[in-house]
This record gives C-alpha cells, sequence and structure tokens, in this order.
C-alpha cells in the first residue's frame, strides 16, 4: 500500500516536538483537528476547501503514526512511515498463523 | 451472477456522492428564495438541522435552540413515537401510536422492528432467523434483498427503507409542527456497527421523503454529545447502547469539546425484540402444558401479538418491580393465560442475551488499547438498559455504577440535533471525531480477505492502492470490496463488486491503476480510480450490492410526492370539516338561543339534520368518508336551513312583540 505522503514529517505537521507526551501529542491535534476537519468549514470559501481538506488529511496521516505507540517508536528508529504490521520487530507470527489455522476447511474449499 | 444481481451502473469520479442529489419535496423554501431579494439574509442565516433517533422500536426527534437542545413533542404529546407503519385495506398508512394500536387487529400489515431488516439480504441468517418470530411477510426482491409483503392492494411489497421512511416523515412532521416550518435537513442516527449497506440504506430512506440527511452519526457517539454537552467533563468515556434491536459498545476520549471515538464494537441484532421472543416463547410454553383444547397457539396470529404485547409489558414492569402478572383472557376460546412472573425468572431466561453483550465490550476496550479500570465514566443508552440485570452486570464488569444522568430514551436524538447545530456552524468548538467500526479489505486469491483500512480508524479517511493486470492484454480487473473481521472473505459482508474496464492492452503487470477507497464521515463508503499512466478516470461499475437502484429512488420519489400532493387534499378537506363543524356550533347556538320562537317541527328536522352533519364530520375526521362536494353541500344546506329558522323565529319574535304592544293600553 503506497504511503500518500512519503516527504512528510508528521511532527512537524501537528507542531509537537519528538520529546513531547502522547497527551501533547493529541491536544496538538485536537486542536488543527477543530479548524481543518470538513464538519468545520462552514466559513470556509470554495476555493480553499480543497487545501483545506489535504491538510486534513495530512494531519490525519501524522496522527496514525504519532498517535500510535508502536508506529511512533518505529518512525523515531527508522523515519518508516509505513503502517505495515508485517515490518514491526514485535509482529506476532504466531498469532498470523494461528488466524489462518482456525480456518475450517470444508468441502467447499 | 450477472443476471441474478441487480445491477447499479455508477459512475464514481473524485469524491462526488454515490446517490445523485435528488429533487426535493415540499417546497416552501424554494418559493421564498425564488422570491429574489430576500437570498442574502436566508444564507447568513444558519439552516436549522433537526436530529432523528430512527429507532428499532421507537423513534425521537429534537432539535438545538439558543445552544439548548430539546426532544419535541408528537401530536399526543409523547416525547417518542412507536417506529410502527401499518397499512389498511381502505389504503391509509398509519405510522406511530395509531399503527401499534390496532396491530392485533391487523398483524399482517403491521411493520415493526424493521430496522433489523434494513441493508440486509433475504438470505442472512438474521433475516430467516426473525421470519419465524414476525407476524408479517419477509419476502425476497429481485435484488436478494430482504423486503416485507403486505395483503393489501394487490399484495404491494415495501422495502425496510420505505418504512423507515414513512418513520421519518412523522418525525418530520412533528418537528415541522413544533418549528412551525419546514425541517428540511436532518441528522439521522444508526447504531455504530452498522455497515455500510445498512448505513446507506438508512440515507436512503430519509431522501425518499424529501430529506437532506447532512450526516449518518453512531447512535452511542450521539448519546455521548447529550452527555458531553451537559457535563462538560473531559476523560474516558464508555456508552453501552441496549435499544429495540441493536447493541453497540464504544469508548470515547472527550477532551475540551473534541469527542473523540477510541474504538467501537456491537451486534446489529440483538436488542430488545429477542427478549421479547425468549418471554414469547416462555409464555407459549406455559400456555400449552396447560392447555385443555387442542388448538395450535402459534398458528393463531391474533393471539400471538396479544401475548407479545403481553410479554413486553411484562418486561417493562420486571424494570420496576420484582414480580409481575401476565394475564391475557380468552387468548383461544374459552381459555385464559393468568400467571406470576419474577425478575429473577425472566434473569434467568434471558441471561444469555445479557452475556452476549460482554464479548464486543471487552473487544472494544482491548481495541482502544484500554484496561476496563480506565474508563472515567459509564454511561447506559436504549430502553433495554432500564433491565436491572444489565445495569449490574455492565456496574460490575467496569468496577463502577453506571451514570444515570441521561435519559435512555432520549439521549440519542437530543446527541444527533447537537451534531446538526455543530455542522450548521450555531455550535462551535464542538467536534466529533468518529471511527469505522468494521475492516475494509479486498478480496485476494483464493478467498482470502486483505484488509485495507482496519476498524476503528478515524473517518473521513482515504487510502490507495495501485492494481496491475495478471496476464498480457488484460484489459479489465475486478475488485471484490467485504466489510468485516473474518480472515476468509465469504464470513464478511459484500459491499460491492467493482470492475475496471478500458484499461489499455498492455504487458502483465505495465498499466497501473490507482484505486481509492474513501470513507466519508457516515461511515459510506465510495470507490474510485485512476490510469496512473493517462491520468484517466478509469471507469468503475459496481454491482451485486444491496440496495435501490438510481430508477428505483427515483420512482419512490414520484411517488411520494404524490402522497405529498394527497396529503395536502387531506388537509384540505379537513379544513373544510372544520368549517362544517363551526358552523354544527352556530347553529345549535342559535336555537338555544331562539328556542322559545322556534317550532317543534323545525326543531326536529333541523336536529336531524344536525346529527346527521356531525356523523359526516366524524367519519370523515376518521378517514371513512372523503368527500368534498358532499361536505361543502351540507355547509350551504345546514347554513340555509338554519338562516331560514332564525328568519321565521325572529318574524315571530316580532309579531309576538307587536301583539303585545297593541294589547299594551296607551
Amino acid at each position: 500500500m503506497a504511503v500518500p505522503f512519503p516527504d512528510i514529517d508528521p511532527y512537524e505537521e501537528l507542531g509537537v516536538s519528538a520529546k513531547d507526551s502522547p497527551p501533547t501529542v493529541r491536544k496538538a491535534y485536537f486542536k488543527l483537528c477543530l479548524k481543518y476537519h470538513p464538519d468545520k468549514l462552514g466559513k470556509v470559501t470554495e476555493k480553499s476547501k480543497g487545501e483545506y481538506k489535504t491538510r486534513f488529511e495530512r494531519i490525519q496521516f501524522s496522527y496514525a503514526i504519532l498517535g500510535n505507540i508502536k508506529r511512533r517508536k518505529r518512525y523515531d528508529d527508522t523515519g518508516s512511515l509505513d503502517d505495515d504490521d508485517f515490518l514491526a520487530e514485535d509482529f506476532n507470527w504466531k498469532d498470523l498463523f494461528h488466524r489462518y489455522n482456525s480456518i475450517e476447511v470444508t468441502e467447499e474449499m | 451472477m450477472f443476471s441474478i444481481t441487480f445491477r447499479q451502473s455508477l459512475r464514481t469520479t473524485g469524491s462526488t456522492c454515490r446517490i445523485p442529489r435528488l429533487p426535493r419535496l415540499s417546497l416552501p423554501i424554494r418559493r421564498f428564495y425564488a422570491s429574489g431579494s430576500t437570498i442574502k439574509a436566508a444564507v447568513h442565516k444558519p439552516v436549522k438541522v433537526i436530529g432523528i433517533d430512527l429507532g428499532t422500536t421507537n423513534s425521537a426527534v429534537a432539535v438545538v435552540e439558543g445552544e439548548m437542545p430539546r426532544i419535541l413533542e408528537n401530536s399526543q404529546g409523547d416525547r417518542t413515537t412507536p417506529s410502527i407503519v401499518a397499512f389498511t385495506t381502505r389504503g391509509d398508512v398509519l405510522v406511530g401510536a395509531t399503527a401499534k394500536r390496532q396491530a392485533v387487529v391487523n398483524s399482517e400489515n403491521t411493520f415493526y422492528a424493521t430496522k433489523r431488516l434494513i441493508g440486509r439480504k433475504f438470505e442472512d441468517d438474521e433475516v430467516q432467523n426473525d421470519i419465524s418470530h414476525l407476524s408479517y411477510k419477509v419476502v425476497k426482491h429481485e435484488n436478494g434483498d430482504a423486503w416485507l409483503q403486505t395483503t393489501v392492494g394487490e399484495n404491494l411489497s415495501y422495502s425496510p427503507s420505505q418504512i423507515g421512511g414513512f418513520v421519518l416523515k412523522e418525525m418530520k412532521h412533528v418537528a415541522e409542527t413544533n418549528l412551525n416550518s419546514e425541517a428540511k435537513n436532518a441528522v439521522i442516527t444508526v447504531p455504530a456497527y452498522f455497515n455500510d449497506s445498512q448505513r446507506q440504506a438508512t440515507k436512503t430512506a430519509g431522501e425518499l421523503v424529501g430529506l437532506n440527511v447532512v450526516r449518518i452519526v453512531n447512535e452511542p457517539t450521539a448519546a455521548s454529545l447529550a452527555y458531553g454537552m451537559n457535563q462538560k467533563k473531559n476523560g474516558l468515556l464508555a456508552v453501552y447502547d441496549l435499544g429495540g434491536g441493536t447493541f453497540d459498545i464504544s469508548v470515547l476520549d472527550i477532551d475540551d469539546g473534541v469527542f473523540e471515538v477510541r474504538s467501537t464494537n456491537g451486534d446489529t441484532h440483538l436488542g430488545g425484540e429477542d427478549f421479547d421472543n425468549v418471554l414469547v416463547k416462555y409464555i407459549v410454553g406455559k400456555f400449552k402444558d396447560s392447555q385443555k383444547g387442542d388448538e395450535d397457539i402459534t398458528k393463531n396470529r391474533m393471539a400471538m401479538q396479544r401475548i407479545k404485547e403481553a410479554a413486553e409489558k411484562a418486561k417493562i414492569a420486571l424494570s420496576h418491580v420484582h414480580k409481575t402478572r401476565i394475564q391475557i383472557p380468552f387468548i383461544v376460546k374459552d381459555e385464559n393465560i393468568d400467571f406470576e412472573l419474577a425478575e429473577s425468572e425472566l434473569d434467568e431466561m434471558t441471561m444469555h442475551l445479557i452475556k452476549k453483550t460482554m464479548e464486543p465490550l471487552k473487544k472494544a476496550i482491548s481495541d482502544a488499547d484500554l484496561k476496563r479500570s480506565d474508563i472515567d465514566e459509564v454511561i447506559m443508552v436504549g430502553g433495554m438498559t432500564r433491565m436491572p440485570r444489565i445495569r449490574r452486570m455492565v456496574g460490575d464488569f467496569f468496577n463502577k455504577k453506571p451514570n444515570t444522568e441521561v435519559n435512555p430514551d432520549e439521549a440519542v436524538a437530543i446527541g444527533a440535533a447537537i451534531q446538526g447545530a455543530v455542522l450548521s456552524g450555531e455550535v462551535k468548538d464542538v467536534l466529533l471525531l468518529d471511527v469505522t467500526p468494521l475492516t475494509l479489505g479486498i478480496e485476494t486469491y483464493g478467498g482470502l480477505f486483505s484488509p485495507l483500512i482496519p476498524r476503528n480508524t478515524t473517518v473521513p479517511c482515504k487510502i490507495q492502492t495501485t492494481y496491475s493486470t495478471a496476464v498480457d492484454g488484460q484489459n479489465s480487473i475486478d475488485v471484490n470490496v467485504y466489510q468485516g473481521e473474518r480472515p476468509l472473505v465469504r464470513d464478511n459482508k459484500l459491499i460491492g463488486k467493482f470492475k475496471l474496464t478500458d484499461i489499455p492492452p498492455k504487458p502483465k503487470g505495465v498499466p497501473k491503476i490507482q484505486v481509492s477507497f474513501d470513507i466519508d464521515a457516515d461511515g459510506i463508503i465510495k470507490v474510485s480510480a485512476l490510469d496512473k499512466d493517462s491520468g484517466k478516470r478509469a471507469s468503475i461499475t459496481v454491482f451485486g450490492k444491496t440496495g435501490m437502484s438510481q430508477a428505483e429512488v427515483e420512482q419512490l420519489v414520484k411517488q411520494s410526492k404524490k402522497t405529498t400532493k394527497e396529503d395536502q387534499m387531506t388537509l384540505n378537506y379537513l379544513k373544510h370539516v372544520n368549517n362544517l363543524e363551526l358552523i354544527v356550533f352556530d347553529s345549535e347556538q342559535a336555537i338555544n338561543d331562539w328556542s322559545r320562537f322556534i317550532l317543534e317541527e323545525e326543531k326536529e328536522s333541523l336536529g336531524r339534520k344536525l346529527s346527521i352533519v356531525k356523523r359526516m364530520i366524524s367519519d370523515s375526521r376518521s378517514g371513512d368518508l372523503f368527500d368534498v362536494k358532499l361536505i361543502k353541500a351540507a355547509q350551504v344546506e345546514l347554513k340555509d336551513e338554519t338562516m331560514e329558522i332564525i328568519q321565521n323565529a325572529g318574524q315571530r319574535s316580532r309579531d309576538a312583540r307587536k301583539k303585545v304592544q297593541s294589547h299594551e293600553p296607551n
């Protein structure tokens, strides 16, 4: 799956630093949402709506990384924006196999 | 596949809506706009948005006025309206309490709990399971959806969306009567765990009756708004919502006006109806044990309807008292049902249903990356949460007494109205960040489900993925989209089949088609595709979807326009009837005033006429009579006769006075 914004710096996007705690990051994200969320664009002109939309997508994407402890750590360590769980070090392969093993084999298959 | 599935051809480009804008119905506002100079003033004033809780058993409507949300009462003064629609042999459509009242005598044409069928296929297990409990007939529509069949007309059938539409229309009417203005824009709520088809079908229901559905909101989320607006407290909130037909659990993080849903889970087929069904079965069993005759009571629709009503009543009573009596006299011929039921018995027989809510509860907590003890407050919504055993269980689970400050029947509509006011700009500094309840994914080789957007992702959201061809010269790609949590697609819900066509013939793997999956704030999915080389939008065809085709929707809108016209006619007619009644009052008053001078035979003749006219009035009001000409003729006739009698009486009174005067000595 393609990373939608490969050049993004999620910290810069949310206006926080790498040292900030999760609650601070979340607060910053909420503040931006109150401004850029599509529900809050009543007064924005039709012309700049497109800009706001992209901005909101960038905010969402940044928070998807920084709001998740594992993904934030991976970004801090490797700079990876990927959300592919398979790449994570602590990915539980046993769980995955168990998931597919639990499938009942029937004649249909 | 092509021949049996119902085809809906729609082109999705960019972010356009799946259902194109429909022609709107009633038009006073348009007339207002058309008058020209007032346009500016109208635009600046925020447009009122009503909030409708379209429930399985009851519905409610609310609006925010001066930042205060309030529930709007219906014409009977009730704050909720039964979500029941009935069709009579005379062709009338009854909605709400009037429909509920006649359920016993018209059970085949009285549709209740249809929300459990909305956006579902006839073959779904849940639908098949419900059929045995329902007093009306469920049939398979040509596209495979579950529809409802009446015995009126030529066995007319309706989609659950249409039935929902009738209820929405009634709620719209309630709002308009209260607000004294047109209510055109609405936020409608759905269970959080509703999938794409169910959401789409609910939106269609609103559009069918001319509502502009500005947002579909999840019920527990709406309830949290009602709670949060009141309390202004920050923290982690769990909403346990067990209604008439569905169960939802949502975990929210409230922080200075931002309501972020952390996770949601549920069961779209678990609610009060199931509790009733268990109790009905118990009552039937109890009756059969002592039955003297040999009639199979389960085949007797009227008896079953009475048992159902008694079951619901007993269940409600046991939320307040420990013991209640179930009494149904003459259930068949000369036999009665009469026994006592204890709260503990009800608890025991429904324990499996109560326990069914535990698994989603645990999942929601773990999906939110939380422990039970992290939750600061628990609120309970939906009529079923009045059951003490359920309150106890939820309290034990969180080790915390549930907050009882929100009204379980009204919180959802109140929350919908608040969200409406947020969208209209009337309420500022409040924002809902809701999530998609189910994982969205596509079918990959071998029938495996490959997730694209995981559940509990904040909406609106978008994901792009690139497809290519597997064979040289391949010019189309099939993409099957599913929602669900199971590893095999066949266990998940098919949302739509997309076919990317017109791919230029190239060696395999060369074409790059970028497909975007969008989930909008309503939780409804849109798909669009772009050919990366040419930059052209790729063609997409959707089929196999649940729901109605554009043509069907338009046809139904046309129909409902006609009904609006019919409504107008009825309204006009009733105005004439009211006029006639005024004339009756005047006549009666006059006879009283002039009594001394009116001949007995005149009194009798007018009295006869008055009693006939009064019958006509009451028949008109009950819908048994509809004849404008007759009413108009009665107006004229009654007026003329009264006038004549009064004139005669006047003459007699003058004569009498003359007589008296001539006898008086000068």
